[in-house]
């Protein structure tokens, strides 16, 4: 780990409730610009972890930095200023307005009148209603306004996007995107993993308090190969004469499914094209398979 | 307005602030429409003298309701206003603390740049300007009921009833404050308050009857409370003394504790 540069660290962090371990022994170092997802099902220790990154919660051992401060609850606050938090279950005041919450988070932490200019544009918010009128959406286009318009230079963001309908998922994700290309650093988590993949460059994978898994998507991806699925009268048969390489995962009379590495796909189109067919169909594969073929259990 | 979680906290707890306002502005005006009977009439004296010796102890002296003044501090500040005050406080403390834990909103509020202390001592700083608001208005229900009934007014003695009234309405405030937003616990905070609450209004009433509770009765908080000698003397600097180091006690409790623990 290099210390005193990277954005987020966590070096061998517990964090126990009693006698349970939500959060085992973890290690992570998130460089600055990186867009990190951060996976797992529900009760993983997602929240955990990210709630120790706040200074919520103390961790039982280990430490957390952000930004090279040691988060403790009583010194998180000092980076607040420079981060962009917002949880998919968070709760904003409800007798305030959205503008008056967003002035006070203004107050705060600071804003940047250009910023919070084009987010309203962009996002469209309800500024004048109280906010426990407001839908989760609308809530939530407040929470983002008031995590960005201070220009953070950390996002941090648990599972922002859930109960928001696809529409304002896309925008969510677009704003977080448009925020990385600045150069912010980001770290989400989800329990969605195709969701994250579309916007992250690096996946950490958790289950169980320990993270599994810590890769880039790139790597991810090109492991996954296609599935490829070939329709026409009889290629059934197709099914007995596949080359090595190929992984029969389903077939009838007229259809039949393989799976192949990346790797392999040349070759294998080379010996298909000698076979008789109606149409070839070439998928990529959803990241949410792999990870249930590669590690048995649910990610959903 | 936004500027700051004090004037926040105000802001968001102005309808509170307003309904409290009217039960404390109802309660003086209304006691004292029944000055003209009992200064007047003689049914308290035959009251009084019919009564068991245990139960007088819970209505005092009755020569004490024969002057505007001596009722102003028998019946509204006496038992009326700090059973109120610490009631609100209770209720006030809840709502500053433990409830907004429970929903959520304590975690908003922990991610903007606002240090724990500060947090508490501004969520504190604003339940105590209630406090004395409510304290201002009682204020002025008293000498709106007095300018009806067309007495003279007893400024002095108003003065330094709200005044002691108000210290003492911080600290019945600040008891469960500090244990909500130290421990994050609403049974614990309930708890504390109601046993201070009801403790002492049991203590400091039954002790004038029952001997072996007077003793005990040092432990109540309204002991510190003490509008008799207010009609005449000054402030009690003991009573004043130990007010200020319980409040000293629970909040550095509630400092200690609430920097270092987590938020659910
Ligand atoms: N305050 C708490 N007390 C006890 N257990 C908790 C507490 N917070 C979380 N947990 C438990 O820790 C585990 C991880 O929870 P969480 O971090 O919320 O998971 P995720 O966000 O990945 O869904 C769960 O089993 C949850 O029940
Ligand atoms: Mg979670």
């Amino acid at each position: 780990m290099r210390k005193g540069k990277s954005t987020i660290t966590l070096a061998n962090v517990t964090k126990r409730f009693g006698d349970f371990e939500a959060v085992s022994d973890v290690t992570l170092a998130v460089e600055p610009g990186q867009v990190v997802g951060f996976v797992g099902p529900n009760g993983a220790g997602k929240t955990t972890t990210i709630s120790m990154m706040m200074g919520f919660l103390k961790p039982s051992k280990g430490t957390v930095t952000v930004l090279g401060t040691n988060i403790e609850p009583q010194t998180s606050h000092s980076v607040h200023g420079s981060i962009g938090y917002v949880a998919g279950d968070m709760v904003l005041p409800g007798a305030l307005s959205g503008r008056q919450f967003l002035a006070f988070s203004a107050a705060r932490n600071g804003r940047i009148d250009e910023r919070f200019n084009s987010l309203v544009d962009k996002l469209q918010p309800v500024l004048h209603k109280p906010l426990k009128q407001l839908s989760r959406g609308n809530k939530q286009k407040i929470a983002l306004i008031a995590a960005l318009q201070h220009a953070p230079t950390v996002l941090i963001l648990d599972e922002p996007t859930s109960g928001l309908d696809p529409l304002m998922q896309d925008v969510f994700l677009d704003t977080v995107k448009d925020e990385s290309k600045r150069g912010t650093t980001v770290f989400m988590s989800s329990h969605i993993l195709s969701e994250v993949s579309s916007v992250c460059d690096r996946i950490v994978f958790m289950r169980a308090g320990k993270f599994i898994l810590d890769k880039p998507v790139r790597e991810l991806t090109s492991q996954l190969g296609k599935h490829i699925v070939i329709k026409g009268h009889d290629v059934g048969k197709l099914a007995k004469f596949l080359p090595d390489s190929a992984k029969l995962l389903y077939k009838n009379a007229n259809e039949i499914r393989l799976s192949i590495p990346s790797a392999n796909i040349k070759t294998f189109m080379r010996w298909i094209v000698t076979k008789e067919f109606d149409d070839i169909l070439i998928e990529d594969r959803d990241l949410d398979d792999v990870f249930h073929e590669l590690y048995g259990g649910k990610t959903k | 307005m936004m500027r700051t979680l004090l004037t926040r906290t105000l802001y968001e707890k102005r309808w509170f602030l307003a309904g409290w306002s009217v039960v404390f502005a109802v309660m003086t005006t209304l006691v004292l429409l029944f000055y003209p009977s009992f200064s007047e009439g003689p049914a308290i004296d035959e009251l009084t003298k019919t009564m068991p010796q245990q139960l007088r102890g819970l209505i005092g002296d009755p020569d004490q309701y024969k002057t505007i003044e001596g009722f102003i501090a028998s019946q509204i500040y006496d038992i009326r206003m700090p059973l109120l005050i610490m009631i609100m406080g209770l209720v006030l403390s809840v709502g500053l603390t433990v409830r907004e834990e429970e929903t959520g909103e304590l975690r908003t509020l922990s991610a903007v740049k606002l240090s724990r202390t500060r947090l508490l001592v501004e969520k504190w700083l604003a339940g105590s300007l209630i406090v004395i608001a409510l304290n201002l208005v009682a204020a002025a229900g008293t000498y709106v009921g007095v300018l009806a009934l067309g007495e003279p007014l007893p400024h002095e003695l108003i003065w330094r009833l709200m005044t002691l009234s108000s210290i003492f309405g911080i600290v019945a405030f600040s008891i469960p404050f500090s244990v909500g937003i130290g421990s994050g616990n609403r049974a614990a905070t309930m708890f504390i308050g109601l046993v201070v609450t009801v403790g002492s209004f049991l203590l400091t009433t039954f002790a004038k009857a029952v001997d072996w509770l007077k003793d005990w009765e040092v432990l109540s908080l309204v002991h510190y409370y003490d509008t008799q000698s207010l009609k005449s003397g000054d402030f009690s600097q003991a009573d004043i003394s130990v007010l200020l180091v319980v409040l000293l006690a629970v909040l550095t409790f509630a400092i200690i504790r609430f920097r270092s623990r987590d938020i659910a």
